[in-house]
């Protein structure tokens, strides 16, 4: 499968320090929603090929942050720069175009499509198919067909879904279903991944196998973003963390560091903290 | 995806096919050849009501649009004096494009809300055709349609269209419906139906895979509008008089229930619907009063029953 | 426009709107309790207005009796139709829009097989005319106004007092913590449909007098009354009010200045234009 998109080798540390440019950058972005200021002035860089967890209380305006990231929302006002480019407000299927893929918290899911269909569905823009193309089926279409079809066989094994393959998602398990969503948004060949609680729910060792997963999602070259309540899990992969808290980012750096932050230690127990 | 469908389906299709090009040689009463021609033209139109459903909207304005075809093939040929074979396609492309500009503004909306924003822009363009009586005729609505011109196949003589005999008419309306019918099914099994069963089962997920759900709405309800316009300009040249009412939300109803009774899920659904209903109708003559009732209580139990 | 015009055409407006207020008030009670669409509402007000040619043109009862009959009656067959039709429709717009097209069929074809498809004529029960600023107008058009206020204004006074009235509106703002604190839903749903079946009898038997009574009434009527409830706000009483007269007033002069079909117009681009930009209407609260 050809990667029209140039991708980096996947060592995460030595491209930190080396590439030039943000991945992503969001510019004090404020998303209101009538008098309450779900994001406030939000400023951060995520950098290729890292890991960077979010963090917050709940109503932190994490979702929300994702939701203007991928065009759901428009900001109120700042912008969001994609490889320099600025994609402030653009809508979600232009997002997924430039290489901007995300999972939902509460899973998103055709709910009667087997786990194969999802898949092929999920490559929608890499079968290139002519218009007319859309509308009957030529020799060359086959071809191409082929191709996506061992793609998405390729995704559902990556997940550990083979045996589910002809399942309607409706009928998976929470889990499974939460596999499948990464599955589908790893379909659109993203550069950037942006996970929301992937972890929630979910069994210690369910866990473990998901936090493998996004590890190896970015060894592959996929840059990754995770919002997480789970902190001791999420802690174990990412590189540097964000916190946010009633809008505003508190805080910002190495997991160590956050952790120990009196700012975001009185954001989660709500009150002064005396060591 | 299932490629090997039962050979009993095969042979049902063939003989149904059979039966109905063999009809007009068994049946020589024109009034039963009427009824069929009927059946034939709203099976179009139901067929393509069912074919828009499947991204997940439902459309109130297909049965207007439908009407609109029949008054711009019918003004095609009597205004402009073009012949109905030109006039045809040229009506479907017209009202397709008109179709854009009803369903644009409606496409913001969706379910419930769509659905009544179609039927209100639907409503506004069908008292259009009350108000201007130049060129729509006002409430008398059109007449003296004329015919569809003599056809000219190689081999047989030509083909005439006239008040004497349905023959003409019946297989040409076959014929019209057999394509409308293997077109849309065509359609709903290319990618096109894909994307559209995406649509319907997550507006949201498919924006997230890539999909501009707002431009294929637009693609499947337009191609919709394509076939009931046809349904509308066959109408319009069979029946020779249209008016507005013919087409106001009333019929919209009645395609509905074809639909919903004859099932929404399979192809075949709106040819069942529009066979039950309108044979029914006509084993029910004698007690004419009471077909609506008796629809009423069909719908009912449908709803109730089976969903 | 001359002012003996203008208040024609205010006169008219006016007894429009509360014919629409009352007719309209039974469609938003539905809506807000049961979340049903009901499309043969219209086919009640049709049927209370036959109810009242019947008690009062053929039994000769006194118009008033005759008119709280009719609603007695129609507010009896709302709440059959209810349970049996709409019970398991709660929630489903679409379907039971669907479900009330084919009860009008139903209700057309009852009233056709027991009155009869021709038109029939309701005597006037307010005979004279009056004379206001130089305008002629018809006393029967105007008793409309007093007697639909009252109307409206019982069903307002049942609703802030009463205790049924109290549940109805726990329903419509919330039916979970309303059927927690004991309210019976199924009570109240069957209520709302009897007391919207009951206000469109009345709109109906009010107009008897004026226009002519024929199975038919039904339909263009409904679907105003659908406008006049998307207008106002589909789950707020005052906005449904609002819009009636809103709508009352477009028509009457729209009709006379223009003509009767650019009024339909104006209320079906207006239903559109609401749809779409508006949805939850000019007063209601539904994001």
């Amino acid at each position: 499968m050809d990667d029209q998109k140039k991708r980096p080798s996947g060592k995460p540390g030595i491209l930190k320090a080396v590439s030039p440019q943000p991945l992503l950058e969001i510019r004090n972005l404020t998303k209101r929603f009538g008098g309450l200021f779900a994001l406030n002035d939000v400023n951060f860089d995520l950098h290729r090929g890292e890991i960077l967890g979010i963090i917050g209380p709940n109503g932190a305006g994490k979702t929300t942050l994702y939701n203007v990231i991928t065009g759901r929302y428009r900001p109120t006002s700042g912008n969001v720069l994609f490889k320099g480019r600025d994609i402030t407000g653009y809508p979600p299927h232009k997002i997924v175009q430039m290489g901007i893929s995300r999972s939902f918290q509460l899973e998103v899911l055709f709910t009667h499509l087997t786990v194969l269909q999802h898949l092929v569905l999920s490559q929608h823009l890499h079968t290139e198919v002519g218009f007319l193309g859309s509308f009957f089926r030529t020799a060359g279409n086959r071809a191409r067909e082929k191709a996506t079809e061992a793609r998405a066989l390729e995704l559902i094994n990556f997940v550990g879904l083979d045996a589910y393959m002809d399942k309607a998602a409706g009928d998976l398990s929470h889990g499974y279903q939460r596999s499948l969503g990464i599955a589908v948004a790893l379909g659109t060949d993203p550069e950037l991944f942006l996970l929301d609680e992937p972890l929630s729910a979910l069994s210690p060792q369910r866990v473990s196998e998901i936090l493998d997963l996004i590890r190896t999602i970015r060894d592959r070259g996929i840059t990754v973003a995770v919002i997480e309540h789970n902190m001791g899990a999420l802690f174990r992969i990412c590189d540097r963390v964000v916190v946010l808290s009633v809008g505003a980012k508190i805080a910002e750096g190495l997991p160590g560091e956050v952790k120990e932050n009196e700012e975001v230690i009185k954001a989660y127990l709500g009150g002064d903290v005396h060591a | 995806m299932k490629r090997n469908r039962p050979k009993s389906k095969y042979i049902g299709i063939s003989a149904a096919l059979l039966a109905a090009f063999l009809i007009p040689a068994f049946v020589k009463s024109p009034y039963w050849l009427h009824v069929f021609i009927t059946i034939w033209i709203y099976i179009i139109v139901t067929s393509s009501l069912r074919f828009t459903i499947t991204m997940g909207e439902w459309s109130f304005a297909h049965v207007p649009l439908m009407g609109m075809g029949a008054y711009t093939s019918a003004l095609f040929v009597k205004s402009l004096g073009l012949s109905f074979w030109s006039a045809l396609p040229l009506a479907v492309l017209t009202t397709a494009a008109i179709s854009i500009l009803i369903y644009l503004p409606c496409l913001s909306t969706t379910g419930t809300f769509f659905f009544f924003s179609s039927f209100a822009f639907g409503e506004v363009m069908r008292l259009c055709w009350v108000k201007f009586q130049n060129p729509f005729g006002g409430p008398m609505g059109l007449f003296d349609i004329p015919y569809p011109d003599s056809l000219q196949l190689p081999i047989l003589p030509a083909i005439k269209f006239g008040p004497l005999s349905k023959t003409p008419f019946y297989y040409m309306t076959l014929l019209f419906m057999l394509i409308s019918l293997l077109l849309l099914y065509m359609l709903e099994r290319s990618r096109l139906g894909r994307i559209a069963d995406a649509i319907r089962e997550s507006n949201l997920l498919s924006q997230f895979v890539g999909i501009r759900v707002n431009g294929y709405k637009m693609v499947i309800l337009v191609i919709g509008t394509a076939f009931a316009a046809l349904g509308g300009s066959l109408y319009a040249h069979y029946f020779t008089l249209i008016q507005p009412d013919d087409f106001y939300w009333g019929l919209g109803v009645y395609i509905i229930i074809y639909l919903v009774v004859g099932g929404t899920q399979r192809f075949e659904g709106p040819i069942a619907g529009v066979l039950l209903f309108v044979l029914l109708r006509e084993l029910l003559r004698p007690i004419v009063m009471y077909v609506p009732l008796v629809y009423g209580f069909i719908l009912a139990a449908t709803l109730a029953f089976l969903p | 426009m001359t002012f003996a015009q203008f208040i024609q055409m205010f006169a008219n407006g006016t007894m429009l709107g509360f014919q629409l207020s009352l007719f309209a008030t039974g469609l938003t009670l539905v809506y807000g309790i049961m979340h049903i669409i009901n499309f043969a509402h219209g086919e009640l007000y049709m049927l209370g207005a036959f109810a009242v040619y019947l008690f009062f043109q053929v039994f000769g009862i006194n118009f008033v009796v005759s008119l709280l009959l009719a609603m007695a009656v129609v507010s009896f067959l709302s709440i059959v139709i209810e349970r049996v039709f709409f019970k398991p429709m709660r929630g489903y717009h679409i379907p039971s829009f669907i479900m009330s097209t084919g009860l009008i069929f139903v209700l057309q074809v009852m009233a056709m097989s027991l009155f009869g498809v021709k038109d029939k004529a309701v005597d006037s029960v307010f005979t004279g005319v009056l004379k206001v600023a130089g305008v002629t107008l018809s006393k029967e058009r105007l008793m409309i106004i007093p007697i639909s206020f009252v109307v409206i204004a019982a069903f307002y006074v049942f609703l802030l007092r009463s205790r049924s009235g109290r549940a109805m509106r726990a329903v419509m703002q919330d039916p979970d913590a309303a059927a927690l604190q004991g309210v019976n839903i199924d009570t109240t749903c069957s209520l709302a449909m009897g007391i919207g079946g009951a206000m469109a009898a009345a709109a109906g038997g009010l107009l008897a007098p004026i226009f002519v009574v024929n199975p038919y009434l039904g339909p263009p009527l409904t679907w105003e009354g659908f406008v006049v409830v998307c207008l106002g706000g589909r789950t707020s009483l005052p906005g449904t009010l609002l819009a009636a007269f809103i709508m009352g007033y477009i028509k009457s002069f729209v009709s006379t200045l223009v003509d009767p079909i650019v009024a339909s117009m104006c209320a079906a681009a207006l239903l559109g234009i609401i749809l779409i930009f508006r949805p939850q209407g000019l007063l209601g609260h539904e994001a």
